[in-house]
Parts: C-alpha cells; structure tokens; sequence
C-alpha cells in the first residue's frame, strides 16, 4: 500500500477488475493485492462497525482480515467464492476481536443513560432502543442480523458465511428478532430508568 | 413503542442510518505494514493454485529436468512401486495404465520412519497409521465447503526429515461416478493457474495405486500427486507435496505408498 496513492487506488478499485487483480494476488503480486484491499476495506469497515459497535475495534477486525487473506489467498480453492469467502474471514476476525473486547469489558462499570433521551423525539429514542438491544446480543446474532438485514444476504448465503448450518442460521435470526422486539416492547413499557455506576 | 411495527424494517433502516461507509485510512495502512511482514501460504495441497512467478518457472524448469535425469535412470532400473494394483474392472471404466511410479522419487532409504501411531481423522473419519514424530494439523473447514482453503480442508501430516506433507480429506461424490469425478478434478486443474506442463493428463491414463483395500487412482502433477480413492459415497484424496523442487528432499513414492496401505475407512 504505497503511500499518496491510496485515494487514486481505491477509485480504481471499484471499476470492475476486482477478478483479475485477485488472480494476480494469488500468485503473489504485491500491487494487485493493494488494489484488492483498497476495495474491498470500506465495505469489510462498514460490516465491521455494525456489529462491533465500536471503531477501534472493528479497524482491528479489518486490519487481521486483510492480512489474513493476503496470507490464504493462494490457498482458496475456488476463486468465484473470493467475495464469500472473504466475508468469512471477516466474521472470524469479528468473532476474536469481540472475545478479546469482551475479556476487558468486563472491567467496565455499567453505563450510565442520559435521562434527557426520554425527552427525545421518539426516532431517536427508538434508535436508542435499537441500539441497547443489539449491543445485549451476542456477536453471533448480531452477525446473522447484519448480513441479513444490511447486506440482505439470503438465509444460505449468511449460513455459508459464517459457516454454520442453514437451519441454524434461521434459528439465530429468529432469535435475534425476537430480542431485538423485547428490547422495543419493554422500553416502550417502561420509561428509561437511570442506573448508578 | 409503537405496537405493530415492523422490528425487521425499524433494524434494517436502522443499519443504513447507522453504517460507516468509509474505513479510516489508517486501517489500509496499518494492515499494508502487517501484510509487509506476511508471508503468503503455499500449502502443498495448493495444486489449483500453483504460482507462476517467475522464480516459480525456473524452479519449476529445473525440477522437470531433474525428474527427466532421474527418471532415464529409473528407466534403466525398472524398480516397482509394491502397492501399485489393479482396481476391479469397472463397467465402461477406462482402464488405467499399469505403469510403474507415477513420476520418480529419489532412490534412497525409507524416510517414512515407523508407523506405529494411528491417526483418526475427527472430520472425516478415515485412519492412518503415520510415525509418532510427525507433525499433525487438522483439517477445521470440510472439503466440499466452498469457502475451504487448502489450509483448512486437509488434515495435513509433515514428514519429519523431509519437506513433504502428505494431506488427507473426503467429499461426497455428488452425484457422479468415480470417474465422472476424476475427470472433474483434472477439469479443474485444466482451468486452474497451473504452470502449463504441469496440468496432468488424461484420467484414463492415470496409474493405479492401493489406499488400505481400496484401489485408488493418481494424478501426477508436477513435483506433486494426488491420489483419489472411493469409498462409500466419499471419494478420499490424499495428497502428496513438498516444500521444495529437490527430490532429495522428498518422501519417496514409494514411502508414501507404504503410508498409504495403512489407511483404514469408515
């Protein structure tokens, strides 16, 4: 990644060669590597964020994929599934970044919640109620929400990204909808209740 | 709360109000030193995906030549490996060539040291009887998942004294016959990036070979052999590569083979 032409590459990126440059990665062309990341890292980023919840975390989830696959890239066996399969590296990279967020959060204090969010408009509010049910679930069911939801990946293309059975998938994401509407039901019941540190 | 709303749509527009459409910059950077200190896999097994870098070629020049040198001198020799065998005749099945070794080991004394510790595939099942010294890697992704690596999808067994790894893993036939699914494998490595004498030939001429009690089949690529056996509705692969383009440095054909007779099926 040569520095001053990051912008120039990431533009280039997108115009469709993506196929080609991964073939010439494979046999280990440093340069159409390059462009292969410089495309492929605002989408993995953007996926990332979603279901880390957290940027720092969700640069070092990107950051080990990438690296991950300029390692296996000449090992993937079939160079078609090349988008799938970097979505898999990606939600592994996901699944050790949160353990490893997951070992200090438990060091955290509980959150406090600002009172003044009861007063906000109900859009907001209701983004704050997305957002605290989400971050209860786990990074599996945040997963399977995301690439269902946001990437709009069909029932087998999310259970072969994250390499889990279809039926399992469909399970998860019940469960997943499921908790995401009690978390809506049960702030609409009650209003937000402050909690002391 | 509004009862009745649809918790689908509120989560799906609420991840395009939430999505961060650009990575920092920092991210590519950081990940471009990381990978500066990454050496790219080569697994043995990576036979679709052999470089072709011009180092690559070279070597892969000198190897072809020394298997020529070696093999005039095979010629003269005519050893035999001792498990090579005769599948049953199957119907309108080609029948593969009776030839000796599939391509030509060095002729030296057996590295494959004893055979005393049996290995039981967790994945797929199979058992293999492999010297205690040598160094297992198992197999975590299946071989018919499509997002498998060549890293991932074989249990991967590394000869001590040797720069060969001999690779294990099964897949359901598909639907196919054994030789409908042969003649996929080497379709595949016709459209892989293999240097271009390097493709094998044609499945019919594959030699034959024993795995356990089953007859198996080779396919001979350069400076590396895969050996297809059916068994139950799985076809079994197990791969032989190497490290280097030195033959010195190799376990034999014939070791391999021997490693190979002890293979045991579900």
């Amino acid at each position: 990644m040569n520095e001053g032409t990051l912008d120039t590459t990431r533009a280039a990126a997108s115009s469709g060669q993506l196929r080609d440059h991964v073939a010439r990665a494979r046999t280990g062309d440093r340069d159409a590597f390059d462009v292969v990341a410089a495309a492929v890292v605002d989408r993995l980023y953007t996926i990332a964020r979603l279901i880390l919840r957290d940027a720092d975390l969700a640069e070092d989830a990107v950051q080990e994929t990438l690296v991950r696959c300029w390692r296996d890239l000449p090992t993937l066996r079939d160079d078609a599934r090349f988008d799938a399969w970097l979505r898999r590296l990606l939600m592994n990279a996901i699944h050790d970044e949160f353990r490893r967020a997951g070992r200090q959060r438990a060091a955290l204090s509980v959150i406090k919640l600002d009172r003044t969010s009861a007063d906000a408009s109900e859009d907001v509010a209701t983004r704050e109620q997305l957002s605290r049910g989400f971050e209860r679930l786990t990074v599996d069911h945040r997963a399977v929400l995301v690439l269902r939801h946001y990437l709009g990946l069909s029932l087998d293309e999310t259970a072969t990204t994250l390499g889990i059975p279809a039926g399992t998938a469909k399970s998860r994401l019940h469960y997943a909808i499921e908790a995401m509407r009690v978390a809506l039901e049960a702030d609409a019941r009650s209003p937000i209740r402050e909690v002391s540190a | 709360m509004n009862a009745g709303r649809d918790v689908e749509r509120l989560i799906a527009d609420w991840f395009v109000e939430e999505a961060v459409l650009r990575a920092p910059d920092r991210v590519l950077d950081a990940a471009g030193r990381a990978i500066d200190r990454t050496m790219q896999r080569r697994s043995g097994a990576a036979w679709r995906a052999i470089a072709v870098t011009s180092p690559f070629r070279l070597a892969a020049v000198a190897a072809v030549f020394g298997v020529l040198l070696v093999g005039g001198a095979f010629l003269l020799l005519k050893p035999s490996l001792g498990t090579v065998a005769t599948p049953p005749s199957p119907t309108a099945a080609p029948t593969p060539r009776q030839t000796a070794a599939p391509t030509v080991g060095p002729l030296e004394t057996s590295r494959a040291g004893n055979l005393t510790s049996t290995f039981t595939s967790p994945l797929y099942g199979y058992s293999i009887n492999l010297d205690p010294s040598w160094r297992t890697t198992l197999a975590t992704i299946r071989l018919e998942d499509p997002l498998g690596t060549d890293a991932t999808v074989y249990d991967a067994f590394k000869v001590t004294g040797t720069d060969t790894t001999i690779g294990a893993a099964a897949e359901p036939m598909g639907g196919k016959s054994f030789n409908e699914y042969l003649a996929s494998q080497h379709t595949a490595v016709l459209e892989g990036n293999n240097p271009g004498n390097c493709k094998g030939s044609d499945p019919a001429t594959w030699p034959a070979l024993q795995v356990g009690d089953h007859p198996g089949r080779v396919m001979v690529l350069c400076n590396y052999e895969v050996v297809f056996v059916q068994a139950g509705d799985q076809v079994y692969q197990f791969t032989w590569g190497h490290d280097t383009f030195a033959p010195a440095q190799h376990l034999t054909l014939a070791d391999f083979a021997r490693v190979l007779q002890t293979v045991r099926f579900p």
